[in-house]
């Protein structure tokens, strides 16, 4: 053994610096920055893995091909929920799935070329950073890989025990994986074409290896429906590659065929390699070695030349192939909005929002988190409108239509603060509609509390005990099935009995809601619910119905307000001006700084009304985030 | 030889592993000789007690709900050696074959559960015996039902008609939604005769228009129009169904959120032999909404439900008045042999009871009629008020089903062939949730306390957030699978009909503004 002392970089030729550098950059940069504990929000819970413990939930999994494998990946999911362990989950698979493409292409690990086996592990990477939960493919990919290796590991010399083999592990890895067996197929085809080579043995395994999937898939099998068994496969219109994105889907067909198109890159390189390098002389052989000897003397600087070449290659990969597929800025901020919405966590929901250009394009999702946080923070009088809001936005509690499943969620958690319960129980049940009737435990938990308010206790327990088995929220639902034990109805809980004091108990129907209507019901089932009270000043506010703003200006002792809020001045001044009645205050008054913005707003104003863009420009960097100019405008926090 | 010897040691030991298992699960569990008498009757979920039971009923597997360490029950009758079943954390699971003796054995006679709790100071404890009663009457072997979220009310997601077998528990599916791409609505299975040869499913997909799949001794075809709420005519040979222009809407207050009106429908019937769609003018009145229709087992009189139109506005939804819509319950003669309709009669006024009749089912032998009759409306499922009643045909006299109903909606009922079970769909189980509920009725119309259908799980319930709806018994099997109905469904190929011009309601048959989805 060497002495490190003469050497003491030669560890650099055994340990594997450059997996270790990029695994390492890789699980910090999901960890930190991607952040996976965020797959449990937005859009991604339309498509997120729900995972129970319990034998049923299992046994539904193992009844169809794929299944093991989606089992597997909804449960590494669900470890998604703390960061470190869900970056260190993807990480391993990913990294896994590396060292398998490196056996099987056996590329030396101080070769330049072994750079191509970290092709699935960025790949992997790009997925994340789109958002996408990448592990019902990983998965999926990472056991056809793994039986692959075993595969070209232990298949036997002889022909027909290698045919039965192969069969097997075709047979079962279909059913562990799905369509990954195909992946398995390719690479056991290659294997034989290449490395045997018996070329007719690898078109007949490709041959074969179709043909037992499909026969496993409908005379084995039969699922209810073709999707389950094609559920690891990227190329098939199922309902959930649908869903992706253009470039989601890419990556991950990418993905999916990335081993097999190593391997055969690789091998025909081989091939050629070896073609070329038969057809020199000798004499040039020795030529070139001798040179080779004389300008790179020593392995030593040969190894460390090589894995610094490796990792620069990378970086050049790497950095710009996930900065091009990324979706950091946009979807992450509105994925941390969500997180923080769902945790209640108010002024990092408004840090965040904070942190997109108030010119941004908004979707309902922000507006609705946005003010909600505002309600929570106080702030809703004062800076409603220093926020984007837009008038053909302005139904702030309904509106289904619009949105996708994180408005639903939003809302549905929005009516259940005020009051709504039943419009919140409609919305919960959209969103099953939506979700293909998985079990989400946001919704669960809300559907648990609703039937509780409504004194459906024994409905309530159904939805609890479905939560009970949920890996991460499974011990609060178990704490209230306890707590329903001693008191069944919840008596003593204050967020119970508040519901129960402010929810709606004179019935009307709709198809779709009202909200002037719903609100006003609110307030006349219980004029303290402050809640109501902000959203239908709000409401008028935003629908410029000024006359029934004012109505409802009396409502403000109910709650005790010392002062009026900045956006109520600013509305009453513009009411006062419009209609030339004084709007009587009792010991409150319009503050100093709004009446000069109001003064201000109508000089500009005056000057520049015949060019709307005019006065757009001279109006939005001073009066862009006041009442006055969403009044005018129909938008607000804009500044330029 | 030492490999040898290791793999004979550790064969043996799976071999004694499996021996003892099998020993531990064959060996009958002994009864305690001490315990400790408690003097009421256990707490057990699903309730199986004071119940009549078919005798070819499956095991009826529950959940002791008292705390304890072990738990032990004797399950014994007149005739018969009894059997003992022991159970981990309260759950009973009774084996199959023990049960179904007991119960041949013992037709007519009671059936006791004595259940013993062990404490977790070792001691035991005897609960007062359960007992219920086994009927004489076997029921049918097949229930037939739909099953979906709450949420597939209104949306097409995740519905399947599946057929559940009574005397094993082993469930199957006849039709689900997600065989044909874009999914869709399967709902309206209906029997000739309570025999699974001869039905009609009625489909609405996305990408291949509506249609009703009509079934006949493995033979599916597929008519071009969607029918209702479908009833056969005992010969076969016609079925009448409704045609109804139906909306959904929503409560504020309410303890149930969902409520449905019928904006117009009428009643219409399909020959089978010509393909042709008819009816009649007083099932098609277009003042009147008439709906759910039943045949007598004599196929004499078609017994159906209809109301006034109480709204002027007949695109408003809800319309005026719609909580002020009450259906009467009216029949009608017809002639098969001559196709003739005779007039139509009021057997129950609304205005007499005070309620809305709705679904009407005659039992097989012609004796009694099974109905409900809720607050207001048509969908009685949605009304916690909806409740079971019975009328004597022949004295015309009827009277509630007290024994059969709660204080949460009861509907979707239909009869056994032999008349002596009914099985209906009730939210008695947490106000939210249908289950299946049977019930037996004895020849004076006595009907007994209900039991939910029994699955394998005794906990199968527990955390079921799906509903079961329009229960029908069966003799036999469908035995047409999934995948052949789901390529009718989705075939291009049907039979055309047109549905009479004469009636008020807009036409059904082909593809036209599906109602379920216009809701947001």
């Amino acid at each position: 053994m060497k002495p490190l002392m003469r050497n003491p970089l030669g560890w650099c030729k055994t340990l594997p610096v450059v997996s270790v550098l990029f695994f390492s950059a890789f699980y910090l940069f999901l960890w930190f920055y991607i952040g996976p504990q965020l797959y449990h929000h937005f859009e991604i819970s339309r498509r997120s893995l729900f995972f129970e413990t319990g034998w049923p939930f299992l046994r539904d999994y193992l009844s169809y091909p794929s299944g093991p494998s989606q089992y597997l990946a909804s449960f590494l999911t669900q470890l998604c929920y703390f960061p470190w362990l869900g970056a260190l989950c993807i990480t391993l698979i990913a990294w896994g799935i590396y060292r398998l493409t490196a056996s099987l292409s056996a590329i030396s690990k101080d070769s330049l070329w072994r750079v191509i086996c970290y092709m699935p592990a960025l790949l992997i990477l790009m997925v994340c950073g789109r958002y996408e939960n990448p592990l019902s493919m990983d998965v999926a990919v990472l056991i056809a890989a793994f039986f692959s290796v075993m595969y070209e590991k232990f298949s036997p010399r002889h022909v027909p025990a290698r045919v039965a083999l192969f069969l097997i592990i075709c047979g079962v890895l279909y059913y562990l994986a799905g369509s990954a067996a195909l992946i398995f197929v390719a690479l056991a085809a290659l294997y034989e074409f290449y490395h045997q080579p018996k070329p007719a043995l690898g078109v007949l395994y490709l041959l074969l290896g179709a043909a037992v999937c499909r026969l496993l898939d409908t005379g084995v099998f039969k699922p209810q429906t073709s999707e389950l068994s094609l559920y690891s496969n990227p190329f098939s219109r199922t309902v959930q590659n649908l869903e992706k994105e253009k470039w989601t889907r890419v990556l991950e067909v990418a993905l999916f065929v990335g081993i097999p198109f190593i391997i055969l890159l690789v091998n025909s390189g081989r091939w050629l390699a070896g073609t070329m390098t038969a057809a020199r002389t000798r004499a040039q052989r020795r030529r070139d070695k001798s040179v080779f000897k004389q300008r790179i003397p020593g392995r030593f600087y040969q190894g460390r030349l090589n894995w610094l070449l490796q990792v620069v290659l990378l970086a050049l990969i790497a950095v710009p192939g996930v900065w091009f597929f990324h979706k950091f800025d946009e979807l992450r901020k509105t994925l941390q909005m969500d997180y923080f919405d769902c945790r209640r966590m108010w002024p990092e929901v408004l840090a965040v929002i904070e942190t997109i250009p108030l010119d941004n394009d908004y979707g309902p999702f922000y507006i609705h988190a946005t003010n909600r946080a505002l309600y929570h923070t106080g702030r809703m009088g004062d800076e409603m409108f220093a926020y984007a809001q837009a008038y053909n936005m302005r139904d702030l509690v309904f509106g289904m239509r619009e949105g996708h499943n994180e408005i639903l969620m939003e809302r549905m958690e929005l009516c259940l603060e005020l009051g709504l319960v039943n419009v919140a129980e409609r919305i919960a049940y959209e969103f099953f509609r939506r979700t293909n009737d998985r079990p989400n435990p946001f919704v669960l938990k809300q559907l648990a509390l609703i039937y509780i308010t409504k004194g459906k206790i024994e409905t309530a327990r159904v939805y609890l005990r479905v939560l009970s088995r949920n890996l991460i929220y499974g011990s609060e639902a178990k704490d209230l099935l306890g707590r329903l034990e001693i008191d069944p109805l919840l008596e003593n809980d204050e967020y119970i009995q508040r519901l129960r004091s402010i929810m709606i108990t004179t019935d009307n129907a709709y198809v779709f809601y009202d909200e002037n209507d719903c609100l006003t019901r609110l307030l006349n089932r219980n004029k303290y619910n402050k809640m109501a009270f902000e959203y239908l000043m709000a409401h008028y506010l935003l629908t410029r119905q000024l006359d029934k703003f004012v109505e409802n200006l009396p409502r403000l002792d109910d709650f005790g307000y010392d002062s009026v809020p900045r956006h109520y001045q600013e509305a009453i001044l513009i009411y006062e001006s419009i209609t030339q009645k004084k709007i009587a205050l009792g010991d409150r008054r319009i503050g100093a700084e709004t009446l000069r913005q109001f003064e201000e707003f109508n000089s500009i104003g005056s000057k520049f009304e015949e060019d709307k863009k005019v006065l757009w420009q001279a109006l939005a960097p001073r009066l862009g985030r006041t009442y006055f100019f969403y009044f005018f405008f129909g938008l607000s926090g804009v500044t330029q | 030889m030492k490999k040898r010897y290791v793999c004979l040691l550790v064969f043996c030991l799976c071999a004694l592993v499996i021996a003892a298992s099998g020993f531990a699960l064959h060996t009958k569990p002994a009864e305690p000789e001490d315990y400790t008498l408690v003097g009421r009757t256990a707490e057990i979920r699903p309730d199986y007690t004071g119940i009549v039971i078919p005798p070819n009923i499956a095991p009826l597997n529950f959940l002791v709900l008292e705390p304890g360490e072990k738990y032990l029950v004797k399950i014994h009758s007149t005739t018969g050696d009894g059997l003992t079943v022991a159970g981990r954390k309260g759950k009973i699971k009774i084996p199959a074959k023990k049960w179904k003796s007991l119960l041949n054995k013992n037709r007519g006679n009671e059936l006791f559960f004595d259940i013993y709790v062990k404490a977790p100071d070792g001691r035991w404890s005897l609960y007062d015996a359960v007992t219920n009663v086994i009927a004489k009457e076997d029921i049918d072997a097949y229930v037939t039902y739909r099953f979906m979220t709450p949420s597939s009310y209104y949306h097409f997601k995740r519905i399947g008609v599946y057929q559940q077998n009574l005397e094993n528990c082993d469930k199957s599916v006849v039709l689900i939604n997600s065989s044909f791409y874009g999914y869709g609505c399967v709902n309206c299975h209906t029997f000739v005769n309570n025999s699974a040869d001869k039905m009609l499913i009625g489909v609405r997909t996305v990408d291949y228009g509506d249609g009703t799949l009509l079934v006949n001794k493995g033979w599916v075809s597929k008519i071009g129009a969607k029918f209702g709420y479908a009833s056969w005519h005992p010969s076969g040979r016609l079925a009448a169904y409704s045609i109804n222009n139906v909306r959904q809407f929503y409560h504020l207050a309410k303890q149930e959120i969902h409520d449905v009106v019928d904006l117009d429908s009428s009643i219409v019937y399909y020959l089978v032999d010509s393909q042709t769609v008819k009816t009649a003018a007083a099932l098609s009145d277009k003042d009147r909404l008439e709906t759910y229709p039943a045949w007598t087992p004599d196929g004499k009189y078609l017994y159906f439900c209809s109301a006034p139109i109480l709204w002027q506005d007949r695109n408003q939804v809800p319309p005026e008045n719609y909580d002020k819509v009450k259906y009467d319950l009216r029949r009608i003669s017809y002639d098969i042999q001559t196709d003739r309709w005779g007039e139509a009669e009021t057997v129950l006024s609304a205005d007499d009871t005070g309620l809305s009749i709705m679904l009407p089912r005659i039992s097989p032998d012609g004796r009694f009629l099974l109905f409900c009759m809720c607050d207001y409306g048509c969908f009685p499922v949605y009304q916690p008020s909806s409740d079971l009643y019975l009328m004597n045909l022949q004295t015309g006299e009827y009277r509630e089903l007290t024994e059969a109903n709660s204080e949460y909606s009861e509907s979707w009922h239909s009869w056994s062939s032999n008349s002596r079970w009914i099985a209906f769909s009730s939210k008695r189980l947490g106000g939210l949730f249908t289950k299946i509920h049977l019930s037996y009725v004895d020849e004076n119309g006595k009907a007994y306390k209900p039991f939910v259908l029994p699955q394998k799980d005794p906990e199968f319930y527990d955390s079921l957030f799906k509903v079961y709806s329009i229960p029908e018994l069966t003799t036999g099997p469908i035995e047409i699978s999934n995948k052949v109905l789901s390529r009718a469904a989705c075939s291009l190929h049907k039979i055309d009909v047109d549905i009479p011009i004469t009636t008020a309601t807009p036409a059904a048959g082909p593809v036209g503004m599906e109602p379920w989805r216009r809701i947001q």
